[in-house]
């Protein structure tokens, strides 16, 4: 009997109705197993349901397509055509809390799988020949690393590797202007020094798509564990990476800010070998700490790690780990609806709400 | 992560054991942490080390293992795991947090000590240099002894570092006191420095016979006198250790020391020469942080005198 079920005996045997329930809800992801040893799981829903609420989930799987012809859409130079987005009303004159700004949050995925359509023909060596121009903002071989997650199809990990790298070169600009940076990108795309610099209507697409709750949110959504692999539309990445471009090609070269290295400090770590994948999975797929349907992004960081690619590996693991951790929050605390994303009228579960701050950084917390 | 982790009523603690809390708290929350995650998510790092990444793996896949539904605590499942699942298993379940702030302060503490044994040492070394010293040392210190006294009964505990077993929380207060010992550990290591070069620069000159009358009375002094400043620190880090640990009965003979302390340093002000301000400021550090830990306990000990009249 695994501890799990012992567990699961004790809280039967306290005949506590909601303890009961918190057990199904942690089981949830791995009702198959369980139903075997247990019949009242039964009554479970046959799939893991998304971690996106409804809202969230129409806003980021809208599928619907539109017959717009992609030249008008890009430049020669594959940066994006603004007259053009301005003419779909892709771009308008709306405040972030307008139920425009909503609106056109929603039709980004029909225009992005356009782009998309270009850039598959787009080989990696093509990519690389795109002019130096626009590449001030993110290095070239980044964007090209960003480019190949793509195309081996981990858009995931290519569209959180491109949000955090143009969170980080976007206050390389603000710095340039001896701008104050905030540390959340909402609020660095919210400062007025980068509307001047970067115009409106490029601030506006950014925004729509990892700015502020009210529109698509992903680089929340990506980073903070949320969508999986196969709920996260490609097409996002490749919008992304040519949003990049577009606002790389506004700047000649920018003084970027040094780079941070981790290093062992006083770490006492067993070295590890590899493993074989059918192995990994086979635990991988028995552990509920694993949720139901990312096995695949657990062993591809594994592999990344492996393979030295550790950026890789981490960027995708420490979403995994959050919403595992995230998973067991909410059964133990009995507040299963903050599984889910908030809608975009509240705030998305991450806010240190509560929490104060001691002169030092700690937490001050008064036992009870 | 942050409100996940909030430690105020929230029962995840419980569930996930204090291993992994630790771990989580090492990774995402505690300021002196690596904080890899957050720089990571926000494109400030260049590249990470392979040991880095290794332990942030071993986490994970240890994770893994603690709410693997085969997971029966047996010794045949953990024989039948792949070797990757058995090795972050084991370093999940042993541990330690290493950015918890009193573990920080403890291997400040430690390394303080160390800082004093070794330069004590030195010292004891430099006395088998011969030098002639013509000047006659007339103090009276009577307060070595007591200083003496007290020494010799701490000296019998051993400096250990605590496990790191800790709940993720600490109280205003504990907060407040780590943040008075980790002042003081800085002024403490300050002094040592100043020592060590004045010793330093007066053993030279008294050397190569370049020391003037008044080098020659100081180094005198140091040489003599300074394995009084080493028990004296010793003392005072040793019980700053005892004090962090949980167990509340060390404080009795904590009052002891801050009162001998503050007897030694009434006695030390009439004496207006370079050697007892010397003293005076060394006593002053410590019986200042004394005061502060004495008060601590008071607090506690009313505290705990209430609870057992409720």
């Amino acid at each position: 009997m695994s501890v799990r079920e012992e567990e699961a005996n004790i809280w039967k045997k306290r005949g506590d109705k909601e303890s009961n329930n918190l057990l199904k809800h942690f089981c949830y992801g791995k009702y198959n197993q369980i139903i075997q040893n247990d019949s009242k799981f039964l009554n479970l829903p046959s799939t893991f349901p998304s971690s996106l609420s409804d809202k969230v989930q129409n806003l980021v799987l809208f599928e619907e397509l539109k017959n717009d012809t992609i030249e008008s859409l890009l430049n020669e130079n594959f940066t994006l055509n603004l007259q053009t987005f301005k003419k779909i009303n892709l771009i308008i004159n709306a405040n972030t809390e307008d139920e425009e700004f909503l609106n056109a949050s929603t039709f980004i995925q029909i225009y992005s799988i356009q782009i998309e359509k270009k850039f598959n023909k787009m080989s990696l060596e093509d990519f690389k020949t795109i002019p130096k121009e626009n590449f001030t903002l993110i290095s070239k071989e980044d964007m090209s690393h960003i480019f190949e997650l793509h195309k081996t199809k981990r858009s995931l990990l290519s569209f959180s590797m491109a949000s955090s790298l143009l969170e980080n070169a976007l206050g390389d600009l603000l710095n340039l202007h001896k701008v104050e940076v905030p540390t959340k990108l909402s609020e660095i795309l919210s400062l007025k020094k980068l509307k001047e610099l970067l115009g409106e209507d490029l601030i506006f697409l950014l925004k729509l798509m990892i700015g502020p709750l009210n529109g698509l949110n992903l680089r929340n959504i990506c980073l903070h564990g949320f969508i999986t692999p196969k709920e996260f539309p490609s097409s996002y990445a490749i919008f992304l990476i040519v949003l990049i471009l577009t606002v790389s090609s506004s700047f000649s070269v920018i003084e970027h800010r040094p780079l941070k290295n981790y290093h062992i400090k006083n770490l006492l770590i067993p070295s590890i070998e590899s493993i074989d994948e059918n192995e990994l999975l086979k635990v991988l797929q028995t552990s509920l700490f694993v949720i139901p349907g990312r096995e695949e992004c657990w062993v591809n960081c594994i592999k990344d790690f492996f393979n030295g690619k550790y950026k890789d590996s981490l960027l995708m693991l420490f979403p995994l780990i959050e919403h595992s951790i995230r998973r067991i929050y909410v059964i133990v605390n009995e507040c299963t609806d903050r599984l889910l994303t908030a809608g975009n009228q509240t705030i998305l579960n991450i806010l240190r709400e509560g929490c104060s701050l001691h002169h030092d950084g700690y937490f001050v917390v008064s036992r009870k | 992560m942050d409100i996940l982790l909030f430690p105020e009523n929230n029962n995840l603690f419980n569930e996930i054991g204090i291993e992994i809390s630790n771990s989580l708290f090492d990774l995402y929350i505690w300021n002196e942490g690596e904080r890899l995650r957050d720089f990571l998510s926000h494109g400030c790092v260049e590249s990470v080390s392979k040991e880095n990444a290794t332990q942030i793996i071993l986490i994970a896949l240890g994770c893994c293992i603690f709410y693997d539904m085969n997971n029966n605590n047996e010794k045949f499942y953990f024989e039948k795991l792949p070797k990757l699942f058995q090795i972050s298993f084991n370093y999940l379940k042993n541990y330690k947090s290493q950015y918890h702030p009193r573990n920080i302060l403890e291997r400040r503490m430690v390394q303080v000590f160390d800082k004093l044994t070794q330069f004590e040492k030195y010292v004891e070394k430099s006395q088998n240099i011969d030098i002639k010293l013509d000047v006659e040392l007339e103090l009276n210190f009577e307060f070595q002894k007591e200083i003496f006294q007290l020494s010799d009964a701490i000296e019998k505990h051993d400096l250990k570092l605590i496990d790191s077993l800790y709940p993720v929380n600490m109280t205003e207060r504990e907060l407040n006191k780590f943040v008075i010992i980790k002042n003081v550990m800085i002024q403490v290591e300050e002094m040592m420095q100043f020592l060590e070069s004045q010793f330093d620069e007066l053993l030279i000159k008294v050397s190569d016979r370049s020391a003037w009358k008044r080098h020659r009375k100081h180094f005198k002094f140091l040489h003599k006198n300074l394995h009084l400043f080493f028990k004296m620190m010793k003392i005072f880090v040793n019980f700053s250790i005892l004090d962090v640990k949980e167990n509340f009965n060390e404080h009795v003979s904590l009052l002891e020391v801050s009162s001998s302390m503050q007897s030694i340093l009434n006695k030390m002000e009439y004496q207006k020469s370079f050697e007892s301000n010397l003293f005076i400021k060394l006593i002053k550090t410590s019986s200042l942080c004394l005061f502060h830990l004495q008060q601590e306990f008071d607090d506690r000990h009313v505290i705990t005198e209430n609870t057992k009249k409720i």
